[in-house]
């Protein structure tokens, strides 16, 4: 990772221009690489096979780190210095059958994303062609022929190597995609009955890790959830009158408004801040809320600390400079630990209400849909007034209703007298 | 011995051309910017191309669909960093064309001295802006009154700033700008009361433009390294 400003301490590539297999002249552009607002392309520095992808695109790296490998020979191959630790974690993996190309997830570091992406969906139908290029088949071949072999659909096991000790290499590949005969159309079917895949990727390490937490979440935790309509129009005044001041150093936005509420209503109301543990609530002393925010294809909840002591100011500068390290993949491990708490917030789509799965160990996580204009009744009469709808999902085996009811009553009447979230 | 000194401080920099280029469509002046940037990586002279563009959303590298809302206007994607903006007749578009290499080859100050340029125009229209750390751009209150995003190519750079001339607020509420939902942009028309003439304007970004890249240690004139 080249260091693009004395200031720079990490950069995240956005693009590989070029794929793992490919011939690379000194001077081409290899990637894209994305420090603050700037996107640089990234030059080879010289010639070579590009034989290992290290940080695949969207991912972050620190600069001097190993971003890819680049076998400078010109063409001469050697194996990619992991496929030894990638073999022995797959050994584990037990034999997929014919449709399931998935690979071990500890296996995620040696399948750089690229390389799955590469693949034609005609391609990824055909398994053969998919796990030629994992070693537990037992065939020597040089990294690159695993690539060539993959783009090509040629199924190693087949082929005899030439190279050192019977190693395939690239020519072998070659000579054998030229002489395979077309695919059958038929092979590009799906099995009968079920729908056709048009792709196929691998799950990302954060998609993996939401996939499991969600799943034990919803599988484990008897969620119910309720719902408050909130008038805003205090807020909306609120909001423009600080803004106009400019009372505070940084903006105040609707969600900073809503943290702080959530954060006292929690200090009120306990019982939503809280854990169910080995038959036990367990009542936090600390409000550390959580702030979804999504990202590229995934969603990341960095922890925004002591909200509740914390003067709206501060809190709106925390949790601002949250959002920024996480939307650049920035932040430290702490920085998404120790949440009791989780508020998401949809309000920048047009959605009236959502309801979130919660997110364990926590008891409860408030959804946030988007405040507008809409009709209220006022001293009997319908006017339109600026409202929001939030609902609270609850893990019923330590909150009731009527808890959840109560907090989000606390809620509306913070947030309709906003003043108060101001002045303390 | 005039020349030992420059380069002691570091190399020469000719005069930064200035091309002023009226509405132009978005894709049309792409087409300038790579012939200007083949330029300069050929030995050519800088530039600092002028332009307003017919509306317009592009979206940069990490640029997200989502944050566009209702697409009124034609969505491009572009190699630029940052999200999604807009670009529209009222708007000052600003594309310097420069070799950072000249230029202590350093993105974070290149960033922070296209903010300097704005932060100073917009104070020759008496309007206070800043700066806020982590979000690049130029700020008034907490509303966008100018967007930056480059692209660079061997350490020359393509795209740059946008500022807001008029009073846009209606074309970008289709989008959300730079991604960042919940905060707006605001303009030289909304903070002065009045609408400046773009030819005012284009000639004042021009003036502090050519002042503060007028050395090759941008922003930075006085840690200028001995080497």
């Amino acid at each position: 990772m080249p260091k693009l400003s004395d200031t720079m301490e990490e950069g995240k590539i956005l693009t590989w221009r070029k794929q793992v297999g490919e011939t690379i002249t000194a001077g081409e552009v290899i990637a894209e690489v994305e420090t603050d607002k700037a996107d640089m392309e990234l030059e080879a520095a010289e010639s070579g096979v590009l034989v290992k992808i290290e940080v695949a695109a969207g991912a972050s790296a620190t600069v001097g780190a190993v971003i890819a490998l680049l076998d400078g020979a010109g063409g001469a191959e050697k194996p990619a210095p992991s496929a030894k630790k990638s073999a022995a974690a797959k050994s584990t993996a037990s034999p997929a059958d014919a449709d399931d190309e998935r690979v071990a997830p500890d296996a995620g570091d040696d399948q750089p994303a690229v390389r799955a992406k590469a693949a034609s969906p005609a391609q990824s139908k055909v398994a053969p062609a998919a796990r030629v290029e994992t070693p537990s088949d037992g065939v020597k071949a040089s990294a690159a022929a695993r690539a060539l072999a993959d783009e090509r659909g040629v199924d190693l096991a087949r082929l005899t190597g030439s190279g050192p000790a019977g190693r395939i290499v690239s020519a072998d590949v070659e000579a054998a995609s030229a002489a395979k005969p077309p695919r059958d159309g038929r092979t590009l079917r799906a099995p009968q009955g079920a729908p056709a895949v048009s792709e196929r990727h691998e799950l990302s390490r954060m998609r993996q890790s939401i996939a499991r937490r969600m799943s034990e979440a919803f599988r484990d935790i008897p969620h119910f959830s309720v719902t408050a309509e909130i008038d805003m129009s205090e807020a909306v005044r609120l909001k423009a009158a600080l803004e106009k001041s400019e009372t505070f150093d940084v903006p105040v936005t609707y969600t900073h408004l809503v943290l702080k509420a959530t954060a006292r209503a929690l200090t009120r109301h306990a019982r939503l801040n809280a854990s169910y543990r080995d038959g036990a609530i367990e009542v936090h002393a600390e409000v550390n809320l959580g702030m979804a925010v999504s990202v590229d294809d995934g969603l990341i909840v960095p922890v925004l600390r002591r909200a509740d002591e914390r003067p709206l100011g501060d809190l709106a500068a925390e949790a601002r400079r949250l959002v920024a390290l996480t939307k650049q993949g920035r932040f430290a491990s702490e920085d998404l630990s120790g949440g009791t708490f989780t508020v998401s917030n949809m309000g920048m789509l047009d959605i009236d209400s959502f309801t979130a799965v919660i997110n364990p160990p926590q008891a409860a996580i408030l959804a946030v849909g988007t405040i507008k204009p809409r009709a209220v009744v006022r001293n009997g009469a319908v006017v339109a007034a600026h409202t929001m709808f939030v609902t609270v999902s609850c893990d019923h085996r330590i909150i009731d209703g009527v808890m959840a009811g109560r907090f989000l009553e606390e809620l509306k009447t913070l947030l309709e007298n906003p003043i108060g979230l101001v002045v303390s | 011995m005039k020349s030992a000194v420059a380069v002691a401080v570091g190399p020469e920099l000719r005069p930064i051309e200035v091309r002023r280029l009226g509405l132009r469509d978005y894709e049309e002046t792409l087409v300038i910017q790579e012939e200007a940037r083949a330029d300069v990586l050929a030995g050519g002279p800088e530039r600092l191309l002028l332009v307003e563009h017919p509306p317009v959303i592009t979206l940069g590298r990490r640029g997200d669909t989502r944050h566009v809302l209702e697409a009124r206007a034609p969505v491009l994607r572009v190699s630029r960093g940052g999200d999604v903006t807009y670009h529209g007749p009222g708007q000052l578009v600003g594309y310097p064309i420069l070799d950072l290499g000249l230029r202590g080859r350093d993105v974070d100050r290149y960033l922070r001295a296209l903010e300097d340029v704005l932060i100073a125009v917009a104070r020759r229209f008496a309007v206070t802006a800043r700066r806020q750390r982590g979000f690049t751009g130029v700020w008034v209150g907490n509303a966008k009154l100018a967007a930056i995003g480059v692209g660079i190519r061997r350490w020359v750079t393509i795209h740059g700033f946008a500022l807001n001339v008029a009073d846009l607020r209606e074309d970008f509420a289709a989008i959300v700008p730079c991604g960042l939902a919940g905060i707006g942009v605001t303009s030289l028309a909304e903070t002065t009361g009045r609408r400046p003439a773009m030819a005012d304007v284009e000639a004042i970004v021009i003036d502090e433009f050519q002042r503060i890249f007028a050395t090759p240690d941008v922003g930075r004139v006085a840690e200028a390294r001995s080497a």
